[in-house]
């Protein structure tokens, strides 16, 4: 049934389009808003999304890869929508949110942490912790959601986290010195 | 935070804490409206430069719109060979001439060209005389301007006119400007919504005038015009809708189906009489296939344009690229002269014809996607002498300047033949030879503006 939505759609009806944009928008906005962190940012990607889908869609081959392709098309719109993000941001001064870091319990911490960590990272490196960790994604499927070799996703995996840890780890120095501040 | 916790489940809670939510109210909408006023593209890539449309827009009409849309038959032929005549519309006078024939593809070889691709960093020169007619996206409708061709100067032509404006097209005293206006919510062109019309207007914007064209069913809509060097006369491409009686559309399975065929046309402007090219017919088909950009040779007695392939959706690894054709302005000797090209312009003296050339590969990695290479090349109008003027795999959409120079885009974002990043596109020029290519300088307006007519004085 899906394989010929596809196929309807592939061969340009719109309604087959329709149907499968409305069964995936909330996915890709979930995905778009994960890894841009931003829901405004994640609109327009999702846009350029279906947009591009529908322009390229004679050039899908396998109707049962639609979903794996779209991925592929939205994590390409994703990184645009990155770089147009880092663009915009390299006027602006980054203020650290060291002074509003909550002294509250340590999962809030914790997840505050994590989102300002998360901020702070390259965007292909968002990228893979989504697909891994979010969506679940084996090497394969990362790899081809990402256009890169399969081994080279356990790599850039292995950077991702790491570099998510010393983000994570910086902000509890800084949370350290300033709560060491406090007292003198 | 501490490295001895279970950093993956927390990594993985906090995903799934933040992504329950559902997509934006409207976002669907959105998205379907710029899907709907999107061509899918078989061969000749152009960008999407649209810039999305936020939530506060306007209400979203596409579920409404995509309703009217057409079902597309899937049956994909080319029409060739005997039982092809010159068809006249409605207003047009005159009888059938005889069936013209499909030359075979000449295969020619190619000739060096002494220069090749623009490289290095090039001092970029400011360009004067002229203006450009080009189209800016404005959420997915399409405005038509005009500016200097160093970008300055910009102004709207025609805002008050409903609908998205394309295809912008100077006529060579520059004078006048005829452009295609498509109404708002538009899908695929059919014999209920009916489609595109051609306007005139000028350069200063004066109230633009439908070019009467005598679309009436099976015309469904007139597009991509361009006018004849005297003047006198706009070949444009038109699209018919033959709705069929009895049995569903084959490949939706809704209502009857209908028989879509784009053809060229010709209209004597101080007449009225319009001439459809019937050699030039081409089925719509399972994968839409259609006439794009004709223009005339100088002397007004060819006119050269791209036709899309057909080809088995199923079938192909890589889907084949756009051809280009050469056709006698009455419709006879119709021969195709390049197996991939589109854009073809011809050289102020008629003697050979610039094109863009597009090589399809299967993408990286999986094939899902095919890789793109463009590139532009020179050619006898009997498909002959093939010259390659640029190897960069970038430089796309040629045209002829009236100075006997060729202007072209490169586009960065291309990067092994897939869209890699956001760089803006740049214009350049080019000796007819592919010598001195020099990058102009021109506003950012222009660099996201698609498509561009040259000034005719240029």
């Amino acid at each position: 049934m899906r394989g010929d939505l596809v196929e309807k759609a592939r061969s340009g009806d719109r309604d087959a389009f329709a149907t499968l944009a409305a069964g995936s928008i909330d996915r890709l906005f979930n995905i778009a808003q994960l890894m841009l962190r931003d829901r405004d940012q994640a609109d327009d990607a999702v846009q350029e999304t279906l947009v591009s889908a529908w322009r390229d869609l004679k050039g899908l081959r396998d109707l049962d890869g639609f979903d794996a392709w779209l991925h592929r098309v939205l994590i390409r719109c994703v990184y645009r929508e990155a770089n147009r993000e880092r663009r915009r941001s390299w006027r602006t001064v980054q203020v650290p949110e060291i002074a509003s870091y909550p002294d509250t319990a340590r999962d809030v911490e914790d997840r505050d942490a994590l989102d300002r960590g998360f901020r702070r990272l390259r965007p292909e490196h968002r990228a893979v912790l989504v697909l891994h960790h979010y969506l679940g994604f084996s090497d394969d499927e990362a790899a081809e959601a990402l256009s890169v070799p399969a081994g080279t996703i356990k790599s850039r995996l292995n950077r991702a986290t790491s570099a998510l840890r010393a983000e994570l780890e910086a902000d509890a120095r800084s949370a350290d010195r300033m709560a060491v501040g406090t007292v003198r | 935070m501490t490295a001895d916790r279970d950093f993956d489940r927390q990594l993985g809670a906090w995903f799934d804490e933040r992504a329950t939510s559902r997509a934006p109210e409207g976002l669907l909408e959105r998205s379907l409206e710029r899907v709907e006023a999107t061509r899918q593209q078989v061969g000749w890539r152009i960008t999407d430069r649209w810039r999305p449309r936020r939530a506060i827009g306007r209400p979203a009409t596409a579920r409404a719109s995509l309703g009217r849309m057409l079902a597309v038959v899937a049956v994909v032929a080319i029409a060739a060979g005997a039982g092809l005549f010159l068809r006249l519309s409605p207003a047009a006078v005159g009888g059938p001439s005889s069936a013209p024939s499909i030359a075979a593809s000449p295969s020619p070889s190619v000739v060096p060209s002494p220069s090749v691709a623009p490289s290095g960093t090039p001092a970029v020169v400011r360009p004067t005389g002229g203006i450009f007619a080009f189209i800016q996206a404005s959420g997915y409708v399409g405005q038509l301007w005009v500016a200097n061709l160093d970008g300055t100067g910009p102004r709207q032509l025609a805002p008050d006119l409903a609908g998205s404006k394309g295809t912008p097209s100077w006529s060579p005293d520059g004078t006048r400007l005829v452009f295609t206006l498509t109404p708002l919510g538009m899908g695929y062109p059919n014999a209920e919504n009916g489609g595109s019309r051609l306007y005139m207007t000028d350069a200063s914007g004066s109230v633009p005038q439908l070019v009467d064209t005598g679309c009436v069913a099976p015309c469904s809509g007139d597009n991509d015009a361009a006018f004849s060097r005297d003047g006198a006369r706009l070949v444009f491409v038109r699209t018919l809708v033959h709705p069929q009686s009895g049995s569903p559309d084959p490949v939706t399975g809704k209502g009857p189906g209908s028989i879509v065929e784009s053809v060229l046309a010709t209209i004597d402007l101080s007449t009225g009489r319009v001439a459809e090219l019937a050699s030039t017919t081409i089925q719509f088909g399972g994968s839409r296939l259609e006439n794009h950009n004709p223009r005339w040779s100088p002397d007004g007695t060819q006119i050269v344009f791209t036709q899309d392939v057909p080809y088995d959706i199923n079938g192909p690894e890589v889907i084949p690229p756009p051809a280009l054709f050469v056709v006698d302005a009455d419709g006879r000797n119709l021969r195709q002269i390049s197996s991939s090209g589109s854009l073809g312009d011809w050289s102020p003296d008629g003697a050979r014809i610039v094109f863009g050339s597009v090589s399809h590969r299967a993408g990286p990695g999986n094939g899902y996607l095919m890789s793109q290479y463009f590139d532009i090349y020179t050619i006898r109008p009997d498909g002959t002498e093939m010259r390659r003027l640029t190897s960069d795999q970038i430089s796309q959409a040629p045209s002829w300047t009236a100075g006997g120079r060729i202007g072209f885009f490169r586009d960065p974002t291309l990067v092994n033949g897939v869209v890699a990043n956001t760089e803006p596109r740049q214009l350049w020029i080019m000796d007819a030879d592919g010598g001195n290519a020099t990058q102009l300088s021109v506003s950012p307006q222009l660099q996201q503006a698609w498509p561009i007519a040259w000034p005719p004085q240029a």
